[in-house]
């Protein structure tokens, strides 16, 4: 069987500042996502829609739906998700393309 | 994969039957959102049957198409779940993993079509790298290239075809564009040695190096702007701030579910009048042609009936999934299934479960179906399991007839009564799906992760061929032994015949001997005979006989043996209910719980002792029971069908019940011990 990258490593302890809950991001900034507290099934779904470590996302809107762009991909999680994925917002005045890996 | 389960094994053999003959195999895969349904639609249109992939509950479609023109080989196509990715430990992924590898009844495929989305084709990219990673000749169709365009994308099918090294054919699935060519390309590559890539597939265990490679092939393939990025849609971020809005959003989806369900009732009930007469016309024509007998008997009130009974679900059936294909074709369900998650998953059901739940407000029987919609299995068997508490309509004459006995001249009071049946039945429904999610189905709902697609301008002919399907697959799979049910609990009312009663027989013979001089009176005598004879016979009928001897179960509710019966009748169906006590106490068939004259020999009918039929405790007891009760054979059927196991149907209809007798007994103890009798 082959198997795939975990979509976020685990929680490091202590947690480095910068990093924020999804929930905090206000919408409109682009991030990196850093670590997850999620089950290994739940974290596979993240997997299967592109949410890999240190992958960008964009936040689009937060609250009891949370909206993210990743890959081009508009993706909904629920505020029980959002609130255990650790983000941290980069300067996304590089020359990155905003929502590509 | 786990081997098919052997009460399912004629159901596949059925399925895998149709390719018998060595024919050309090909799998179906594509992410969820990608057009894959309707390009099926499109390659086979009504040659497609319905079963289950193996050890699941997930509908498998396999389907024919020619491969070139209408004289080429004919190839079978199987329409697998919409899956990201082959290689997570995902249901949806485990049986396309379990297809592709020709695991228990399905026959290894001779090549892959994959879906892509060309608005944005990234996402669909590593599905086809693990696929031609693991060897399986792989074709891709390019859908909504249409689309891309308008949106300022330039696509080289080509290039990309060159970096993967397998054929890209664009295609527009809605319209039929390019799937001809799609036809062409797919026969002419069987058989063909694989092109060696220009961008060979990483290793596949590194997801990240298969996420690079997509974006590589994308960077390198499609121009225009956002050609990695969102694409622009600017129209979808402007909808999802209304639809997704924490207020505004509300009530949205309170407006579209109550627009569809308003569809749904006022349009099916049209078509579900029409099947009425109809069918009370044939049996009307066979009870006038044929001479009196067992015969004409089982044909009009067995066969006639029976059919009657299931072709009238479909109606409902068919028109809802129309309306949900159409929704869900839109992009809009994606959305709803969020904004009814919150309040669903404290009781361990996703937020897919809303649209069951609601439709099993008009029936169970179209509610369960739609479970189809909730991606997780055990979220479904949660969902199905409980959709049934849900007030149907068929439970409508038992509460007027039940709150008017309780609330006769308090209408307000019969109002609430009548609201509090509604929500006895949906808290009854969110406790049992927290208990099932508790013990036998542990774990808490799939959380709500899920794409949000572009919204768009859904597709017809697959909201028509789906409803279609639906319809189809009901008749055949629920509606046969929905009739033999039927035709079983008809012989069970109607038999052992008896001779009528000494004083019918003594009002008939005075009836036939003044016809000629006074017809009215002679046609009094003959009601008076038949309303007489009718629970004389409801009574001797193995039905009957079979209340009478179960009846000390019902005793501590408050049911003597014409409610036992009564209650029994109805577990064929609830309406059932009002006419055998119109039957039992009146002699009439009459089953219109308003009916003046019914009601009230209702209200004062008397049991054997003389004591009054309905006291306030009974009639609360029995309003319960109702609520909670699983009286419905067909929905039983429909639940066994749709979770591949009668185990399941045996155990709702052993909860339900069970939990409607302890309540109904609650009920009737509680009113007792205050002292309301």
């Amino acid at each position: 069987m082959i198997s795939s990258q975990p979509a976020s490593r685990r929680f490091p302890s202590p947690r480095p500042d910068a990093w924020l809950p999804l929930t905090l991001v206000p919408e409109g900034t682009t991030a990196r996502l850093r670590a997850s507290d999620l089950r290994d099934s739940d974290r596979d779904l993240l997997t299967a829609l592109g949410l890999t470590p240190d992958r960008r996302l964009f936040v689009c809107k937060t609250g009891s739906l949370c909206i993210v762009e990743v890959r081009g991909m508009r993706v909904g999680l629920s505020e029980a998700i959002a609130e255990r994925l650790m983000v941290e917002p980069v300067d996304d005045s590089s020359s990155e393309l905003p929502v590509g890996g | 994969m786990s081997t098919a389960a052997p009460w399912r094994a004629e159901e596949e053999k059925a399925v895998v039957a149709a390719s018998s003959a060595r024919r050309i195999r090909v799998a179906l895969l594509g992410a969820p959102n990608t057009g894959k349904t309707t390009l099926f639609n499109r390659l086979c249109g009504l040659r497609a049957k319905t079963a289950n992939f193996p050890g699941t509950t997930t509908d498998a479609r396999v389907g024919r198409f020619q491969l070139a023109d209408e004289s080429g080989e004919a190839a079978e196509i199987v329409d697998l779940p919409g899956t990201y990715r082959l290689f997570l430990e995902l249901p949806e992924a485990r049986i396309c993993r379990a297809v592709l590898e020709g695991e228990g009844v399905y026959r290894q495929p001779d090549a892959a079509i994959v879906v892509a989305d060309a608005t944005n084709l990234s996402r669909s990219l590593c599905l086809v790298g693990e696929l031609l990673g693991i060897g399986v000749p792989t074709i891709v169709a390019l859908n909504m290239v249409d689309l891309a365009q308008r949106r300022g994308l330039t696509l080289d099918p080509v290039r990309i075809g060159q970096l993967l090294g397998c054929p890209v054919v664009p295609v527009v699935a809605r319209s039929g564009r390019g799937v001809e060519e799609l036809r062409l390309t797919l026969a002419s590559a069987l058989g063909t040695p694989p092109v060696t890539p220009e961008l060979p597939v990483p290793d596949l265990a590194d997801g990240d190096a298969l996420l690079d490679w997509a974006d590589r092939v994308v960077e390198e393939s499609v121009g225009g702007e956002g050609a990695v990025g969102s694409g622009g849609d600017t129209l979808t971020e402007r909808l999802d701030q209304a639809f997704t809005h924490s207020v505004l959003g509300v009530l949205l989806f309170a407006v579209v579910m109550a627009g569809l369900f308003w569809t749904v009732f006022a349009l099916a009930t049209i078509p579900m009048d029409l099947i009425d007469l109809t069918f009370d016309v044939m049996g009307d024509w066979v009870r006038a042609t044929l001479p009196a007998g067992a015969v004409r008997d089982l044909l009009s009130n067995g066969i006639i009936a029976g059919i009657a009974g299931t072709v009238v679900f479909l109606p409902q059936i068919c028109l809802l999934f129309f309306l949900i294909s159409l929704l869900e074709d839109t992009g809009y369900l994606a959305r709803a299934a969020f904004v009814t998650d919150r309040l669903l998953c404290r009781f361990g059901l996703p937020g897919h479960a809303f649209v069951p739940l609601l439709s099993s407000h008009a029936c169970a029987i179209p509610g369960i179906l739609s479970t189809s919609l909730i991606p997780d299995r055990r979220d479904r068997l949660a969902t199905i399991l409980v959709a049934p508490f849900m007030s149907c309509s068929a439970r409508l004459p038992v509460y007027i007839l039940l709150t008017s006995l309780l609330f006769r001249d308090r209408p307000l009071m019969a109002g609430l009564a009548f609201t509090g049946c509604y929500l006895l039945g949906a808290l009854a429904a969110m406790t049992s799906a927290l208990v099932a999610r508790r013990t036998l189905l542990k774990g808490h709902s799939r959380p709500m992760v899920l794409e949000l697609p572009s919204y768009k301008l859904p597709a017809l002919r697959t909201a028509v061929l789906t409803a279609y399907q639906q319809g189809k697959t009901f008749l055949q799979k629920a509606g046969t032994v929905i009739l033999a049910i039927c035709i079983v609990m008809w012989w069970l009312s109607a038999y052992p015949k008896v001779e009528a009663p000494p004083e019918a027989e003594a009002l008939r013979a005075e009836a036939v001997a003044i016809e000629a001089s006074d017809p009215d009176r002679a046609l009094e005598l003959t009601a008076e005979a038949a309303s007489l004879e009718a629970p004389h016979r409801q009574a001797a009928s193995f039905a009957g006989r079979l209340g009478r001897l179960i009846q000390p179960i019902y005793a501590p509710l408050g049911y003597d043996w014409q409610l036992t019966v009564g209650v029994l009748t109805s577990f064929l169906a609830r309406e059932v209910f009002v006419s055998t006590l119109a039957v039992l106490i009146t002699g009439e068939e009459v089953d219109d719980p308003a009916d003046e004259g019914v009601f009230s020999r209702v209200r004062d009918a008397r049991r054997d002792d003389g004591t009054a039929l309905f006291t306030t405790a009974t009639a609360a007891s029995l309003l319960v029971f109702f609520v909670l009760a699983m009286q419905c054979l067909p929905t039983l059927v429909v639940t066994r069908r749709e979770t591949g196991a009668w185990r399941w149907a045996v155990l709702q209809f052993l909860w339900m019940s069970g939990l409607a007798w302890i309540f109904a007994f609650a009920t009737y103890q509680g009113l007792h011990l205050v002292g309301v009798a």
